[in-house]
C-alpha cells in the first residue's frame, strides 16, 4: 500500500533478529526444566513485544511461542492467514539447544 | 442491517465460542482415530490451518477482520510442551479463540486470531 513507505514496512530479518536475541537471552543453554517454561515462554514474548514496540512502527503484533521437549516425538506447527498480503507479515524462528525447540510466530498487522 | 457502524459491528462481530466449535469440529474431523505418522503430519497440519481458515472467512465475508490461524500438531512421545501467546493489538475489537485435541498418540491446538481492520 501507498502509505507504507520504506521505513514503515514490516521487516522480517529485523523481526527474526529481535526474537533470536530474545531466545538466545531468556533461555541460552539452559536444560529443559518443567517449573520454568512458563516463565521462559512470558519472557521471550515480553522481550519480544517491548523491543517490537519500541520500532514504532504502525503494526498490530501478535507473538506466539511454542517450547517443546526434545525426546524423539514428532512436531508440526502450521499457519494460515486471510489478510491484505501487501502489508501485512509473518516471521517465523525455529531455535533448537540439546534439550528444547523453540519456535516463535510473530504476525504484523498494518493499520 | 443497520447503517449505524456501532450496531452493524455489533452484529457482524467476532464470535468466540463459534470459533470455538468450528475449530473442535475440524480438529475432530481430521484427527479422530487418527495414528501420528511423519509423513502424514506435515499435510494434516496444513489441511487443518487452511480449513479453519476457509469456514471462519466464509462466515465473516461481509465483516472487516483478518485472520490469523497458528495450528501447532504433534505427537504424544513424553515431552512437555508449553505454548504461549501475548498481542499488542485494539482489546476492544480484537479476540482470539483457541481450542485442543487429544487423542492416544496425538496431541493438537489450534487458535484463531481475529483482528477488525478500521
Amino acid at each position: 500500500m501507498d502509505y507504507l513507505d520504506e521505513e514503515n514496512r514490516f521487516d522480517v530479518n529485523e523481526v527474526s533478529d529481535i526474537i533470536n536475541n530474545s531466545i538466545e537471552n531468556t533461555i541460552g543453554n539452559q536444560l529443559y526444566q518443567q517449573n520454568m517454561v512458563n516463565k521462559w515462554v512470558n519472557d521471550v514474548v515480553d522481550y519480544c513485544l517491548k523491543r517490537l514496540c519500541q520500532l514504532a512502527k504502525p503494526f498490530k503484533y501478535m507473538v506466539i511461542c511454542t517450547i517443546l521437549q526434545k525426546n524423539g516425538a514428532g512436531f508440526h506447527a502450521a499457519s494460515s492467514c486471510y489478510w491484505d498480503n501487501s502489508t501485512d507479515r509473518k516471521c517465523n524462528v525455529k531455535w533448537e539447544n540439546e534439550s528444547m525447540y523453540v519456535i516463535v510466530t510473530i504476525f504484523g498487522l498494518a493499520f | 442491517m443497520s447503517r449505524c457502524p456501532g450496531r452493524s459491528f455489533s452484529l457482524s462481530r467476532f464470535k468466540t465460542h463459534f470459533a470455538k466449535e468450528v475449530i473442535q469440529e475440524i480438529l475432530t474431523k481430521y484427527l479422530k482415530d487418527k495414528e501420528y505418522k511423519q509423513i502424514q503430519a506435515e499435510i494434516l497440519s496444513k489441511t487443518i490451518g487452511s480449513e479453519i481458515k476457509n469456514r471462519i472467512k466464509d462466515q465473516y465475508l461481509d465483516s472487516r477482520y483478518k485472520f490469523m490461524v497458528q495450528v501447532v500438531l504433534g505427537e504424544r512421545h513424553g515431552a512437555g510442551i508449553k505454548v504461549g501467546a501475548r498481542c499488542v493489538w485494539d482489546a476492544d475489537t480484537d479476540t482470539l479463540a483457541f481450542d485442543q485435541f487429544l487423542n492416544e498418540t496425538i496431541f493438537c491446538m489450534a487458535v484463531v486470531f481475529a483482528v477488525y481492520f478500521y
